[in-house]
């Protein structure tokens, strides 16, 4: 902007209006905006994955009672608690998600120790998670017993019901456990530069935030897994 | 002079403020227990569904609201975040409409021929 006709000891500001440059419109930072935009793109994946479930799940007569399908929990021999060690796993992940807003709220207050603490303990629940779904795969695979012929779940047959049931069964939980395994390869890295001090010399802990935003998002897209494949 | 993009719209706290977060964990953990309870009731269909659809969609608001932050941000950001989503809906209609049609032609039409 010219300033030609005002004289030099009126010192006049000059007006900043949004979407003219120098600052963000969203009074966000570019890495926080662009971390939003990738997760609405992966929310548009998973979209695409939960609606075609649903497309399968419309078009057939026999999709399984889902619920009777789950029904196992490790180390006990025909437990038969539906949707016990679902649900299980489910309270890990939304408590990982918990000790992850912990994370970023003491990283806002500049306190290493307890930002390093809270992310220690995200890091477990993904694990613990990580873990819980291998397990519940490997159960998934070994399939039933039908008039004494052990029958296994691939990706084109499954015991339980259409062909597709199980297709789904891996697709899904699979890229989300996916997306969980690269979550908690980010947290560990996040959480050696908070132990090293390298967030600390930086002045800031808004890495803390971004893969925040992440580790939420994979929380939410579960939320979603859980209600439209073992819920409904 | 350049300064840090990050440094301009940083958000520090000096108190702590952990309240809104225990209270999403007893949300999340309680909405949890009531959408299992519900589903191995046996109600009808029509009723389960649209509670658990709404439980769901409860549990996700308070995820992105409170967990993510977003209810701080502009609101520019929020409808820029939240209305692409939206389109998410029509395609999801159209698909299970659709899947509805591919019930008919596999188990109706074919029981013709």
């Amino acid at each position: 902007m010219s300033h030609e006709t005002t004289t030099a000891t009126t010192l006049e500001q000059p007006k900043v209006v949004n979407w003219m440059g120098g600052i963000s419109p969203y009074n966000i930072s570019y890495g926080k905006l662009m971390m939003w935009f990738f997760l609405v793109s992966d929310a548009f994946s998973f979209s695409g994955l939960l609606i075609s479930l649903g497309f399968a799940r419309f078009s057939h007569d026999n999709w399984p009672v889902v619920s009777t399908v789950f029904t196992d929990i490790p180390f006990v021999h025909n437990a038969n608690l539906p949707l016990l060690y679902v649900g299980l796993m489910t309270f890990i992940l939304i408590v990982s998600s918990v000790t992850m807003a912990l994370a970023v709220e003491a990283g806002r207050r500049m306190d290493k120790k307890e930002t390093a603490f809270f992310m220690f303990l995200t890091i477990l629940g993904g694990f613990f998670f990580l873990g819980s779904q291998a397990w519940e795969w490997a159960h998934f695979i070994h399939g039933r017993e039908i008039d004494g012929v052990q029958h296994y779940a691939t990706l084109s047959s499954n015991p339980y019901g259409p062909p597709l049931f199980a297709t789904f069964f891996f697709v899904i939980t699979g890229f989300h456990g996916f997306h969980v395994f690269s979550g908690v390869v980010i947290n560990i890295i996040i959480f050696i530069q908070i132990s090293t001090g390298v967030l600390e010399r930086r002045g800031h802990y808004e890495m803390v935030e971004k893969v925040g935003l992440y580790w939420h998002f994979v929380d939410l897209v579960w939320v979603f897994v859980f209600t439209f494949y073992y819920l409904l | 002079m350049e300064v840090e993009n990050s440094k301009i719209y940083l958000k520090k706290h000096t108190h702590k403020h952990i309240k809104p977060y225990i209270k999403g964990f007893w949300i999340l953990l309680f909405v949890t227990i009531i959408e299992v309870v519900i589903t191995l009731m046996g109600w009808p269909k029509g009723i389960t569904n649209s509670l658990l659809l709404m439980f769901t969609l409860l549990k996700a608001g308070y995820i992105v609201m409170i967990f993510m932050h977003l209810g701080e941000e502009k609101r520019d950001l929020i409808m820029t975040i939240i209305a692409p989503i939206l389109f998410m809906l029509g395609f999801a209609f159209s698909q299970l409409n659709e899947g509805g049609f591919t019930h008919w032609s596999r188990y109706i039409l074919t029981s013709f021929f």
